[in-house]
């Protein structure tokens, strides 16, 4: 590989599945900076890494720079993010996409010298992802794999519904007295209005606004003056006229 | 009335300029030509091409779309002036028109330019016209003027329309096709500047040398060859040439009726009486004469030079247009410019008086038997020669032709609305190819039915065209010629001695007497054809009448030809074997009145045998002569060579019963019964306790639905072989049921039934789903009871291409390992097969209202699954069957299907799109998840229900739409590129909405409109509203229009419409795109010629044939991938998968101890297909099939390959390329992304090929 100048400051390398797969992927990487710091990705130890294929997993990259130091954890975005990605509470109703297609991975070291190591790497020497030592699954391997990991555990998962139920339960009672604490008078007199109690609300939701709009709209309507001025009588005679005969 | 006005305004605008896009292209041969060129490529469309033709298609799409907007403005401009200037400008305005529309009907109609060039010619034009308009408007408007009063004119002119015209729009369209029909004004004066001068020439054409009739030495001297077959050749009797007595112009060219523009233009030649001797109205003496003087005039125009000679233009001879070949004319094409826009017939008549017109009533005897078969006098008793009414009415039509025209032009003068009506009835003739061929119901009847209903004030000179042509309808659905002294004559006071219609419909099936009396117009005309034009007019009625077809269109707009419009087609290619059933059936007076056209004569035989034969079991029969071609003068006459071919349209009522009960045995017509049908005869004891004879042509039991629709082929067969002496496979070839093998499955067959087209196994799984849902409902101990159980697979409209079959699953084996409840796929091993493929049944389940739900969506999910896991327990506990809870459904094993149950929550997707603004007000924010799950749960049942109705109705649905489903994915098309919900409404499309046909009966005809449907309708144009059991009312569907026209950019590329689902097209948002449409609509088109092709030219059909159409060309993908086979479940489903001799029988579904649901919906090659497009769908497009297909086609996206600027955005996927900083650019990274396709495909991809189309990157 010839040595290329790359823009913006980033080093490029290549990036093989195996040891012995001819192609190789280019990938970009730095050093992580931004502006807006998070601490799960400290700048001095979190490398900035892009194009990453699709199926690169957070073992794959952990194996890929195994010689630089040992990697803390690893982050895929689909585009540069300062934060990290939330994470899916449940395992069986995941709310979170995973990352799909060419991705933005965030690699954080250990110690600094990780970072800096990597930085140092030969870019004539690619990445290699999978190995037989650590392997990744692939193709109908790991289509029958997710296949069987998709049928639950129905005592797991009705263990899992009925915690996550409790919460919420918890959750709509708390509310519930909070709505009612806010329907007693305050200190100085004010009563906040909500959907329960004596004289509920409306729901705010845009619909309903929408709604009182339109009410409001046809009662300051009704008080405007139409074809009480003779200019007026005359324009809305002519404006008849015309749409009677331009059919 | 302003309302209405105003409604009709607008969509008026919206239709003006659709209409006047699609000229009616009549001459449906002239276009076909011009696409010849392409046939040899076939399925040539190249992947390439059509990447490229998005530019081009888009192109069209802005010019459509310029197109209307253009319309508007036009028309608000004329409408503008109309009020400023009066009527007065009207004619400048509508001159400007006419030039236009002529650039379009040329472009149209030039059959050299091709497509593109087409298109820019179009753009052009109306470019111009944009820019004058334009600068019209801003001469002279101002608001004050245009509010001005409705001027006098103005106004009647308004009234009239309500009174005369269907509506606004009806006239407005009317106008516009007449317009563009008419015949320039320049034209038509060069032409009569021509016209001089051949009857100039003609006149002083000198006197020829008496000869011996079949001396024709004399032909061979002016290159000219007899356009008759001289059959008997011995014939006595002189010829001797004299100049005509007057040369005219006739026709409908004369009376002001012709279709333009092109200009045809008939001209009689009148033989004077001093040609004939006294009785050459005997065998065929007068035909020969007519013959040779034709001859002799066109080689005397010939060498006068006034009629072109180049090629394609050049003179040739054809049959008359309503005659026999005992008539030929001659077409030439006047010398000069007139070349290409006009073509001249030469009819050669005799004068009046030439013969006396009794010697040729319908009972003489004009041809004599031992002329004819030349045998010895004494052998046929001369005093008994039958009646030869056809070959008397072909020298009878050049007699009395003056007459008849003399009275058409006098009735007709003046009345331009009566003229315009006789056009728009040869329009709707034309396009219902009525008026093609010989023994049709050709225009010059039509026009003289008018003059009989103008003479029997039936029509007022005051009517307008539109009325003319109605009221024409109407008294032809109303009228029956064939009846008994019911046939009509234009006749007043008859002359004596002149045949009386008794006589005339002893002899002639169909009677419509000339004004001399004694002529029947309608001579060739037969009972079958007129009953056709019955009961097409009494659909024309119809769709005037129902104010939710847009009859225009229907009427005037789109054609009808044979091939779309019959249930069963069989063809007869073979000529040579009806001759010598001509020979060996017919009867002697037969062959004397009609030998001379050999074609007609087996018609008429065949069609007397299949009616007597088919009886209640046809609704309708057709017959498409083969077309009488024109042939060069120096060539002899061309015999009849093309295909005979016969339509037939299903009684839905007989049709399919598997026997026919015949008489009584008793009876006394049970030995005519049992004469006509001999050994297939026999006495059958019937529920009702009756005794009757009976035909059975099936056995009763097992018998499938696809075998039902074909009982009338064994029929045919039947008769053919064993009433008429044909051998049936060798002579005919019945189209009915071929593509339908397109739905066999190839490897293994059901127990309990046979398979067929698929319908039966359909019904299975529908029986199981009703025994599954009164067990849920059932069901005792759930928190809300079960209200409701939808099936949504494809399966529960009949539109699943290969249903599931029950079987019973054993799991354990080498692929799979049993699990609690489910069977688990084995993962240690390399494994190398797929499990069977188990598609899972899909059904929506709805729970008794309860208020009880969370007002969170997460939440809800949970319950749901609770759910879920609560229901699975009760089957499990209650019924005693397997099932599975998942986080969103249960699988259940039920009679060997599994039926994959999903709880529905009717407020869940409004729960989704909610979100909390940070103010805590409440928003509605549209996801892509709420659409999903609102599709799955609401939309899709209801389409079921809908569908499951329309099948209901036409049980041709379900196999039809297997067939077009099937055939779209054969051609690597995906349902994620092309819903298939989206290609069952299109096909619903071709049930619901069926003018101008009926609602098709037979899958394959079906079929053939699918294709159609896709080939011509631009989508960009039209939108596809489906009215399900009539649901919507006119408003609701001009609402829709109405909306479409204006929102049209937002709006998807395919729009569909259903009242479920009026505004958003829910099926098509996502896909077809408008580059899939287009490759699509080619694909159509390509499909429809080749089958054509096969209709019309293919003697011997080879499954192969039908077959072709459902294979892909492999040559437009940059890349192929193949997959391993075995690795595809599917496999068996493939097109030309090897059909196993010994088919595997499937064991029938039992409990057993253990049972697990089997591994269900697993299918390697659609997963890898849902990895690549998750990851490299914006680089590169994937196809495939997904009945069984064994490679993936891709092409790169056009703007994916080209280099980019260095961006962060721009990285994925790409390499860098460049030596300096300045000049690096990212390339797209191909090769290591063919290396990504094979390590996702790990174990399922054998190679990638770079397709012939990626050689050139």
């Amino acid at each position: 590989m010839t040595k290329l100048v790359c823009p913006l400051g980033f080093k490029v390398l290549g990036l093989k599945f195996k040891p012995e797969s001819s192609a190789q992927h280019m990938v970009f990487v730095k050093q992580h900076a931004v502006r807006e710091k998070h601490p799960e990705k400290p700048t001095d130890r979190t490398l900035f890494m892009l194009n990453v294929p699709p199926y690169c997993t957070e073992k794959s990259l952990i194996y890929a720079w195994r010689d630089c130091g040992t990697v803390k954890s690893v982050y895929f975005h689909s585009r540069p993010n300062a934060g990290i990605p939330s994470t899916n509470e449940s395992a069986y109703f995941p709310t979170v996409q995973e990352v799909k297609g060419f991705k933005v991975a965030y690699v954080v070291f250990e110690k600094t010298e990780g970072l800096e190591r990597a930085l140092k790497w030969n870019d004539q020497e690619p990445l290699i992802l999978s190995s037989s030592e650590a392997p990744l699954s692939c193709g109908v391997r790991k289509w029958c794999e997710d296949y069987n990991s998709k049928i639950p555990n129905v005592k797991e998962m009705q263990e899992d519904i009925d915690k996550y139920m409790a919460v919420y339960d918890k959750k709509v009672l708390l509310q519930l007295a909070k709505d009612k604490e806010a329907g007693e008078e305050d200190e100085d007199g004010w009563v906040t209005v909500t959907k329960r109690g004596r004289n509920p609300g409306f729901t705010r939701s845009e619909n309903s606004n929408k709604k009182i709009r339109a009410q409001e709209d046809k009662k300051r309507s009704k008080k405007q003056l139409i074809n009480f001025y003779s200019f007026q009588v005359r324009e809305a005679k002519m404006k008849s006229e015309y749409d009677t005969i331009s059919f | 009335m302003a309302g209405k006005f105003k409604k009709s305004r607008t969509s008026k605008q919206q239709k003006l300029k659709p209409a006047k896009k699609q000229v009616p292209v009549l001459d449906d041969e002239s276009s076909n030509a011009d696409d010849d060129e392409d046939e040899d490529m076939e399925f040539g469309v190249n992947l390439g091409d059509f990447v490229g033709n998005v530019a081009d298609h888009t192109k069209y799409k802005n010019g459509n779309s310029h197109q209307v907007s253009k319309g508007k403005k036009k028309f608000s401009n004329e409408e503008d002036e109309d009020e400023s200037d009066g009527v007065d400008d009207d004619d400048d305005d509508d001159d400007e028109d006419d030039d236009e529309d002529d650039g379009i009907v040329e472009a149209l109609e030039d059959g050299s330019t091709d497509q593109s060039t087409r298109k820019r010619k179009g753009s052009e034009t109306l470019s111009d016209i944009d820019s004058t308009s334009s600068k019209k408007r801003k001469k002279n408007k101002t608001p004050a003027e245009l509010q001005k009063p409705p001027t006098a004119q103005e106004m009647s002119r308004l009234r009239e329309t309500e009174n005369l015209f269907h509506s606004n729009l009806f006239r407005l369209q009317i106008d516009e096709m007449l317009g563009e029909l008419s015949i320039k004004k320049k034209r038509v004066s060069s032409f009569s500047d021509w016209f001089a001068s051949v009857k100039q020439s003609l006149t002083e054409i000198k006197e020829g040398k008496q000869r011996e009739i079949m001396d024709q030495k004399w032909l061979k001297k002016i290159k000219v060859s007899i356009p008759f077959v001289q059959n008997p050749t011995s014939l006595k009797g002189f010829f001797n040439f004299l100049p005509p007595t007057s040369v005219s112009v006739i026709g409908s060219y004369a009376s002001g009726c012709s279709l333009g523009p092109h200009m045809n233009v008939d001209i009689a030649v009148e033989m004077p009486l001093e040609c004939f001797q006294k009785n050459d109205n005997l065998n065929h003496r007068y035909h020969r004469k007519r013959a040779l003087y034709l001859c002799h005039v066109l080689a005397h125009l010939r060498d006068k030079g006034l009629i072109s000679m180049s090629g394609e233009y050049g003179p040739r001879f054809e049959l008359h247009r309503a005659g026999s070949p005992l008539i030929p004319i001659a077409v030439v094409a006047p010398a000069g410019h007139l070349e290409g826009h006009a073509q001249v017939y030469l009819h050669v008549t005799a004068q009046e008086g030439t013969f006396k017109l009794s010697k040729l009533g319908p009972t003489k005897n004009s041809v004599r038997l031992q002329w004819y078969f030349s045998t010895e006098e004494s052998e046929i008793d001369s005093g008994k020669q039958p009646a030869t009414p056809l070959h008397n009415a072909s020298i009878l039509g050049d007699l009395v032709a003056k007459q008849n025209e003399a009275l058409k032009c006098d009735t007709l003068q003046d009345h331009k609305n009566i003229r315009d009506g006789i056009i728009l009835l040869k329009v709707w003739l034309r396009q219902r190819e009525l008026d093609q061929g010989f023994s049709s119901f050709g225009s010059y009847l039509m026009t003289m039915l008018v003059v009989y209903l103008m003479r029997c004030r039936k029509i007022s000179s005051h009517m307008s065209s539109y009325q003319v042509a109605r009221t024409t309808w109407n008294y032809l659905k109303d009228c029956d010629w064939t009846a008994p002294e019911q046939g009509i004559t234009l006749c007043e006071k008859p002359p004596e001695g002149a045949p009386t219609l008794p006589e005339f419909h002893e002899n002639y099936e169909v009677v419509f007497v000339d004004c001399s009396g004694y002529c029947n117009l309608a001579a060739h005309v037969d009972a079958v054809l007129f009953r056709r034009v019955k009961r097409e007019s009494a659909m024309a009625i119809n769709c005037l009448d129902d104010p939710s077809i847009n009859s225009f269109q229907v009427l005037f707009m789109k054609p009808a030809p044979f091939f779309r419009r019959y249930d069963h087609v069989l063809c007869f290619h073979d000529i040579s074997s009806l001759q010598k059933m001509n020979e060996a059936v017919a009867s002697n007076e037969e062959k004397l009145d009609k030998m001379h056209h050999p074609t007609y004569l087996s018609k008429t035989i065949l069609l007397k045998t299949l009616q007597k034969g088919l009886s209640k079991r046809v609704a309708e029969f057709g017959v498409y002569m083969p077309k009488t071609t024109s042939w060069k003068i120096t060539e002899s006459p061309l015999q009849f060579n093309g295909p005979l071919l016969f339509g037939l349209n299903l009684d839905s009522q007989h049709a399919y019963s598997v026997l026919d009960k015949g008489p009584p045995a008793d009876s006394s017509e049970a030995e005519d019964f049992r004469k006509f049908w001999g050994e297939k005869s026999e006495l059958r004891r019937f529920q009702d306790g009756s005794i009757s004879e009976a035909v059975v042509w099936v056995s009763e039991q097992n018998v499938t639905f696809s075998q039902r629709r074909i009982v009338n082929r064994l029929i045919v067969q039947y008769i053919l072989e064993n009433k008429l002496g044909l051998n049936h496979s060798k002579s005919v070839v019945y189209l009915a049921d071929q593509m339908e093998e397109t739905l066999n499955l190839s490897q293994v067959k059901p127990s309990s039934f046979s398979y067929g087209s698929g319908e039966e196994a359909t019904l299975a799984v529908l029986a199981a789903l009703d025994r599954l849902s009164s067990q849920l409902r059932g069901l005792t101990d759930l928190p809300l009871d079960i209200s409701s159980v939808q099936g949504s697979s494809p399966v529960c409209r009949y539109a699943d291409v290969f249903p599931p079959l029950s079987t019973v699953h054993q799991a354990g084996k080498k692929l799979t390992k049993p699990g609690e409840n489910c069977a688990y796929l084995r993962v240690g091993h390399r494994s190398t097969m797929a499990p069977p493929w188990i598609s899972p049944v899909e059904v929506v389940l709805q729970l008794a209202l309860s208020g009880k739900w969370p007002d969170d969506a997460q939440a809800v999910r949970r319950v749901r699954a609770a759910f879920s896991i609560k229901i699975a327990e009760c089957l499990r506990a209650q019924c005693g069957l397997t099932t599975q809870a998942f986080p969103n459904h249960v699988d259940v094993l039920k009679d060997g299907f599994v039926f994959r149950l999903r709880i529905a929550y009717q407020r869940e997707p409004m729960l989704l799109r909610q979100c909390i603004m940070p103010d805590g007000m409440i928003k509605s924010v549209d996801c892509k998840e709420a659409q999903s799950l609102e599709r799955a749960t609401n939309h899709l049942p209801r389409l079921t229900s809908y569908l499951h109705g329309l099948h209901q109705q036409q049980p041709a649905f379900g196999p039809s739409t297997c067939i077009a489903k099937r055939w779209i994915s054969a051609h690597m098309i995906r349902w994620s590129h092309f819903p298939e919900e989206a290609v069952e409404l299109l096909m619903a499309s071709v049930f619901l909405n069926p003018e101008p046909f009926s609602p098709p009966a037979q899958p394959q005809t079906a079929f053939l409109r699918f294709l159609h449907l896709l080939s011509t309708t631009n989508w960009h144009l039209e939108p596809l509203v489906l009215n399900f059991n009539n649901e919507m009312k006119r408003d609701d569907v001009l609402d829709i229009e109405r909306r479409f026209s204006s929102d049209r950019a937002q709006l998807p590329a395919l729009f569909i419409a259903t009242p479920s689902d009026t505004e958003s097209s829910v099926w098509t948002k996502e896909a077809p795109n408008l580059m899939i449409l287009a490759r699509v609509a080619i694909l159509a088109s390509q499909s429809l010629k080749v089958l054509q092709g096969c209709y019309l030219t293919e003697t011997r059909l080879q499954t192969d044939m039908w077959k072709r159409v459902f294979r892909p060309s492999l040559d437009s993908y940059n890349l192929l991938i193949h997959l391993q086979p075995h690795m595809n479940p599917r496999r068996s489903q493939y097109i030309d998968a090897k059909v196993n001799e010994n088919m595997q029988l499937l064991a029938p579904y039992t409990k057993v101890k253990d049972e697990k649901i089997p591994v269900t919906g697993f299918n390697p090659v659609q997963c890898y297909l849902q990895e690549l497009e998750d990851a490299y769908s914006d680089y590169a497009l994937f196809f495939h099939d997904i009945h069984g297909g064994n490679v993936i086609g891709v092409v790169w996206k056009p703007q994916a390959i080209e280099p980019k600027e260095f961006k962060v955005t721009h990285i994925s996927g790409r390499e860098l390329k460049g030596s300096t900083a300045e000049a690096v650019q990212l390339h797209l990274n191909q090769e290591a992304i063919i290396e990504d396709f094979y390590i996702l495909g790990e174990g399922l991809v054998t190679s990638i090929e770079i397709g012939i189309a990626g050689g050139e990157k």
